[in-house]
């Protein structure tokens, strides 16, 4: 089940953005693997119950939903090729202050879940570049 | 975080299709609103025929994808509202290509993702079982 949650790198970065959901498992710096919690945390409620400074580490679908209603950034994974060896392309669109025009990137990627990272990697960078 | 879980019954088809994923969660029948959070995994001699384990919708997709080869794309629309597709492989090929074929595009627009998401899932199942 681990590939439901996005990596640490990414995890990090959306702390560092101010997601704060409940989460059922997260990192800490010093190991940087995947931990699971006893119950679900946030970011807010996880902080103070190891020394080692855990972080929580959101499902792929959470991470998009939040871009989705927190910076009205949206996102599709769409496969197209040839089916014997099909190829995935990411798409995201949406608004924010710096850039009222919509935006779209894309990436060919030889997986879905190759194309959601790097899907996620364009809206933390997206976020990052206009806040 | 209910939201990112699989509503009772499509969790109930997708354990009569063979959906065998290790979850986070798990539906007894009896009580069919309520989700327990526990690990859980079809077909665990403890569940019995009206209990579930419950995927994620990110978990169910990726088995639709794995299991059927069913491609699901699911995007913003417009102003508050979203559309699917459904695509399968039909077996022609066509200058190294294979023909796509959209099984199931969405009759109506869905007003969040969230709905989308569910309606597409609904759709799926019934592909499958129609087989």
């Amino acid at each position: 089940m681990n590939k439901e949650f996005i990596p640490y790198e990414q995890a990090l970065a959306l702390k560092e953005l101010s997601f704060d959901e409940p989460c059922f498992k997260g990192y800490t710096e010093e190991y940087k693997t995947l931990i699971a919690f006893s119950n679900t945390h946030t970011n807010t409620s996880v902080r103070n119950t190891l020394p080692t400074k855990p972080f929580t580490a959101p499902l792929y679908q959470q991470a998009f939903r939040w871009f989705r209603e927190k910076h009205k950034l949206y996102h599709t994974i769409n496969m197209f090729g040839d089916w014997d060896k099909p190829q995935y392309s990411y798409l995201v669109s949406g608004r924010t202050m710096n850039n009222p025009a919509h935006m779209w990137h894309f990436e060919d990627k030889d997986s879905h879940e190759e194309a959601e990272l790097a899907c996620l990697i364009k809206l933390i960078e997206i976020v990052k570049n206009n806040e | 975080m209910n939201k990112d879980f699989v509503p009772y019954e499509p969790s109930l088809a997708l354990k009569e299709l063979g959906f065998d994923e290790p979850c986070f969660a798990w539906y007894d029948g009896r009580y069919p609103s309520s989700i327990n959070q526990d690990y859980c995994k079809n077909p665990e001699e403890w569940l019995n025929v009206i209990h579930c384990a419950t995927p994620t919708f990110s978990q169910a997709f990726r088995f639709f994808r794995e299991k059927y080869n069913l491609q699901v794309y699911i995007d913003f629309y417009h102003k508050d509202s979203y559309f699917y597709k459904i695509k399968s492989q039909v077996g022609k090929r066509i200058s190294n290509t294979t023909e796509d074929v959209i099984l199931q595009g969405t009759p109506v627009f869905p007003r969040t993702y969230e709905e989308a998401e569910l309606a597409c899932l609904i759709k799926l199942i019934e592909i499958v079982k129609n087989k």
